[in-house]
């Protein structure tokens, strides 16, 4: 055995040290690269909703956007991964009360899928107006954040009031007529409308019973199953409007289903002509449901739609949109329809009740 | 003998669904716990509807064009048994919806549910 000096040994020990030493900074050097590497490459995915987020004025933007969220929401990459999200609302100059709601039900499912974390990021920046409906809403407090007291006044300033949106996976027919207390309590000319009431439970009891059918083969997997609703008074306007969505099928893909199936056939076939074309159109299917409800038999989906539209018949000025999977029907009180077919789904059922408030005395 | 039933005061303002499990102002229950022993008995009672927030078809159509699909009773032994009080603005429109749905029931045995 070869001997070392002490002097040696110091020697070896101090270039091992110094070995050591450099292995260990290239190694933090190499992980600091990895990191920024892997910064560098999280996705992030940035969804810009249009200046005029609405349905009535902007259909095609506005559910391309929701479409785009979705896709988000529930996409991952190729490492199984989620891709981070930024729906950057400041863009966005108007928002109507209908696309508030349904945004807020998809930051609801967004929030369902992937847990606590979302945060609002340049809520400053946001055109006054969306951000004070948006508040008003509740979208905040679905996000589970805080916002400055002069955000909650911009709100509460407001000309236009606007109930904080409800949601069930039940029935919950008082939550229901809390909405009609509560929009009440502010607009004291509003009376109490027993049909107001059974439109909305027989809305929120057809998106219970049939709006998500098990076997359905879902684009984005409805992860709530329940429905959505929201009121808002206009004094300026004397406008009560009521809204009900749901992220089920649409109306359309249902009537199969439905034991008056063959009637809405008959029916379209005799009144439209050739069946092939028209089952396709989604907004003739809804007529023909709200159509064959009226001669039903039997209970069943469309004594549901008679409730639905039953609070505008005989009320003039008012009027209820249903907006469901590719079609849109607007009634009016004299029974008047107009409809119009889109390219795209709008994720589910939306109807809107537009009713004048003071000039409310039923024909 | 109840000499009448307030459907507000007796089972719910909130009137709605038709079946158990949508809760509990639902038809199935109203009709089996308030509705069948009067028809059962060939008793008479009034049947008050003021007092609720509506009545969602669904809920009028199972509690009382219940008792001829799945009871059985003849539309005109169901209207007989039951006399209804409703002078509520636009009320009286229940009434019609009640007996519209009673007159166009039919006694179905095995019946699929409705909905």
């Amino acid at each position: 055995m070869k001997l070392v000096s002490r002097k040696k040994q110091l020697k070896l020990a101090r270039i091992s040290l110094r070995r050591w030493r450099s292995a260990l900074r290239r190694r933090a050097k190499e992980h600091a690269h990895d990191a920024g590497t892997r910064l560098a490459s999280r996705k992030i995915v940035t969804i810009s909703p249009p200046a005029e987020f609405s349905f009535s004025k902007n259909y095609d933007a506005t559910v391309r956007c929701l479409r785009d969220l979705k896709s988000a929401v529930f996409a991952k990459n190729g490492e199984g991964k989620r891709a981070e999200i930024f729906l950057d609302l400041s863009k966005v100059k108007n928002i109507s009360l209908a696309g508030a709601l349904v945004l807020g039900a998809e930051i609801h499912r967004w929030r369902k899928q992937r847990g606590p974390g979302l945060r609002a990021r340049n809520i400053n920046e946001w055109t006054p107006r969306v951000r004070r409906i948006l508040t008003s809403i509740g979208f905040f407090k679905l996000l589970r954040v805080k916002i400055p007291n002069r955000i909650k006044s911009e709100a509460d300033s407001s000309e236009v009031t606007i109930l904080p949106m409800i949601s069930s996976t039940e029935l919950s027919p008082e939550l229901l007529q809390k909405i009609l207390e509560d929009l009440r309590s502010v607009a004291e000319i509003l009376h109490q409308d027993p049909f107001v009431y059974g439109a909305l439970v027989e809305a929120a009891y057809n998106a219970k019973l049939h709006a998500y059918p098990e076997d359905h083969d879902y684009e984005f997997p409805p992860i709530i199953q329940g429905w959505w609703a929201t009121a808002s008074w206009n004094p300026e306007e004397g406008i009560v409007k009521f809204l009900v969505y749901d992220q089920g099928v649409g109306i359309p893909a249902t009537l199969p289903r439905w034991q008056g199936w063959e009637q809405i056939r008959a029916w379209l076939s005799s009144t439209l002509g050739s069946i092939a074309v028209n089952l396709k159109d989604s907004s003739n299917l809804i007529q023909a449901a709200i159509r064959i409800d009226r001669t039903s038999l039997q209970g069943g989906h469309g004594k549901g739609l008679q409730d639905v539209i039953a609070p505008v018949e005989g009320t003039p000025g008012s009027s209820v949109r249903i907006l469901s999977g590719n079609g849109s029907v607007l009634y009016d009180h004299s029974g008047n329809i107009e409809k119009k077919d889109e390219a795209l789904h709008i994720g589910g059922t939306l109807i809107e009740w537009r009713l004048p408030v003071g000039t409310h005395e039923r024909q | 003998m109840a000499a009448n039933i307030n459907i507000a005061k007796d089972y719910t303002p909130y009137p709605g669904g038709r079946y158990p499990e949508d809760g509990k102002g639902n038809g199935t229950t109203f009709r089996e716990d308030f509705l069948l022993p009067i028809i059962r008995k060939g008793e008479r009672v009034d049947v008050i509807l003021d007092g609720a927030a509506g009545y969602p078809s669904s809920f009028l159509d199972e509690a009382f064009a219940g008792l001829v699909r799945k009871h059985g009773f003849t539309p005109d032994q169901v209207l007989s048994a039951f006399r209804f009080i409703a002078t509520q603005p636009g009320f009286s429109r229940f009434v019609s919806l009640i007996e519209n749905f009673v007159r166009t029931a039919t006694p179905s045995g095995e019946q699929k549910r409705p909905h």
